[in-house]
């Protein structure tokens, strides 16, 4: 009887921690996916002690090169991998890890950050794809501009419009994006230019077409990236000489985005109220800001001519 | 009850009386604080090395105390000591409970004494307080004393006396990478132990917690599968001679 209650007892906890067991395997999938990458070994569950310990013994080795060549780039990788193995979530690995073989092996590095980049540990980290599209155009022969642009949409969509980074990144992604627009048939400038005014276009149709947010149409950034390419295209220096088309598609731009930003279409001078010539080139310009009695410059916002004392008609409320 | 009760309180105030385990303790919190002497080497991670290495070493706390039971049950055995209880109807089962809990006590208190190290070197050390996930890992730390001591007192009855020890490490080893096995159901968490379930000691590090409720059903999954183990380890013992 004794022994029929025991066996009783094992099969009733058997089943019991069985169920429990399986269940809660599946709950810690969930509330820890990097699990699935960590590499099957059995370790003890000590992955994460085992990769720090990796991690330094990787730093210290590092420090034993010279450089990082063809001789031990496999080496490096061996050695990344083993760590990427242990602790995927690591953003060592890949912010000064990866990197340390981009110039000697490009296209591992790139495999590696692309890991990265999938990590769901590591969404909000906008460097990742960064250094995975600057390593693509910039270590890269030849540099793949067109699989560089989806990393850098990502930098800038996970720096989230913060300083400084963002405009880094925007800057990458636009250079990109004209690179693969140009296809060699335009300058660069034209090319930035062009995909520039193209965003804008886009932004103003869907704000969420490049980025949204801090990227879009009316945003000071691209504006300010538009007003500087114009000056790019228009401007003359020692190795570049502006184009036909690149200054239509300036004058183009001027006139649409910067209709009501009082600069000349010419040479994208800024002018004040009842500047009748450009400054900068002589350019016949549209005047503002002039009373319409007798054509003298006013103060922004005054309602009567401070030279006839005629009352301005007031503008009509929005 | 009273038999379970005073067998247990018996073990852990016997180990608990002795100075050098707390000299050991002493010795895990120094081991502790001198992951801050690996910022450099370790490019500024140290603040996570410190977590790590306080859950790596409250693990491995655990599981010494949890080995010094296989060698405990096999001595008093061989020794006669409890010999007149043992030969009570329902005495072997209460004996085996009482020694299981009161290791899983010793480890407990000894485990909580390294968490509680570890959370005063990491406060006084960065001035900033826990994180919650590596309050959640330490409690799952100690938690998971209740099934590798239900696995410890099954070995010490079925296994000789030298093979007892050895076979409750590789198994408490190899219980962390079972996950493979999981498409086995009811064998896998059932008969197979999944110890990974108390890990998330790479989420502790990166300050990910886990829910609380999780942590309670992980807790009563230790709770089952220890009384499948002791119960298992019961039906064993009451069949064996006893000289």
């Amino acid at each position: 009887m004794k022994n029929v209650i025991h066996i009783i007892i094992i099969i009733v906890s058997c089943l019991v921690a069985g169920i429990l067991g399986g269940k809660l395997n599946t709950t810690q999938r969930e509330l820890a996916p990097s699990k699935e990458a960590i590499s099957g070994m059995p370790l003890g569950g000590f992955q994460k002690f085992i990769s720090d310990m990796e991690w330094m013994l990787f730093v210290n080795y590092l420090g034993s090169l010279n450089t990082v060549d063809e001789s031990n780039v496999d080496e490096v990788s061996r050695r990344l991998e083993r760590l990427m193995s242990h602790d995927p979530n690591l953003g060592k690995i890949y912010q000064e890890g990866a990197l340390m073989i981009s110039i000697a092996d490009p296209e591992k590095t790139v495999e590696i950050l692309t890991k990265a980049c999938n990590n769901p540990h590591l969404k909000s980290n906008s460097q990742i794809p960064f250094y995975a599209g600057f390593v693509m155009v910039q270590h890269m022969k030849p540099p793949k501009y067109k699989e560089a642009i989806p990393f850098f949409k990502m930098a800038v969509d996970r720096s989230g419009g913060g300083e400084g980074f963002n405009n880094y990144y925007a800057s990458y992604y636009y250079r990109a994006k004209a690179k693969v627009w140009s296809d060699g048939k335009f300058d660069d400038r034209h090319a930035l230019l062009h995909v520039l005014y193209d965003s804008w276009l886009g932004d103003t149709r869907d704000e969420n077409y490049v980025g949204g947010g801090t990227m879009g149409g009316d945003s000071v950034d691209l504006k300010d990236r538009l007003f500087s390419a114009i000056r790019n295209v228009k401007n003359e220096s020692e190795d570049y000489k502006p184009t036909v088309d690149g200054n239509k598609l300036a004058d183009a731009v001027v006139q649409r985005v910067f209709s009501d930003s009082h600069i000349c279409h010419a040479c994208t001078a800024a002018y004040g109220p009842g500047v009748e010539y450009c400054s900068g080139c002589g350019t016949k310009l549209k005047v503002y800001g002039v009373c319409q009695f007798c054509q003298k410059a006013v103060l922004p916002g005054a309602k009567f001519c401070t030279t006839t004392g005629q009352k301005f008609p007031e503008e009509p409320k929005k | 009850m009273n038999e379970i009760i005073a067998i247990a309180g018996s073990t852990w105030k016997n180990v608990l009386r002795l100075k050098v385990v707390y000299f050991l303790v002493f010795c895990v919190w120094v081991l502790i604080a001198s992951a801050l002497n690996y910022d450099v080497l370790s490019l500024g991670l140290h603040k996570e090395l410190l977590v790590d290495a306080s859950l790596f070493l409250n693990t491995i706390t655990g599981v010494l105390v949890i080995i010094s039971l296989t060698f405990e049950i096999p001595k008093e055995l061989k020794e006669g000591v409890a010999s007149t209880m043992l030969s009570k109807p329902l005495g072997r089962t209460n004996y085996l409970i009482g020694k299981m809990i009161g290791y899983i006590v010793i480890g407990a208190i000894v485990c909580a004494l390294v968490a509680i190290g570890s959370f005063l070197i990491f406060n006084v050390s960065f001035s900033e307080p826990i994180g919650v996930a590596m309050l959640q890992n330490h409690i799952l730390i100690i938690l998971s004393l209740i099934p590798m001591a239900a696995i410890a007192v099954l070995f010490s009855i079925a296994l000789p006396e030298i093979i007892a020890p050895i076979v409750t490490v590789l198994v408490i080893w190899f219980a962390h990478s079972t996950s493979m096995l999981s498409n086995l159901p009811i064998i896998y968490g059932g008969i197979i132990p999944d110890l990974e379930l108390f890990n998330f000691k790479s989420e502790a590090v990166y300050n990910n917690a886990v829910s609380w409720r999780y942590v309670v059903m992980v807790a009563l999954w230790g709770i089952c599968y220890a009384i499948f183990a002791s119960s298992l380890a019961s039906l064993i013992f009451s069949r064996k001679d006893i000289k």
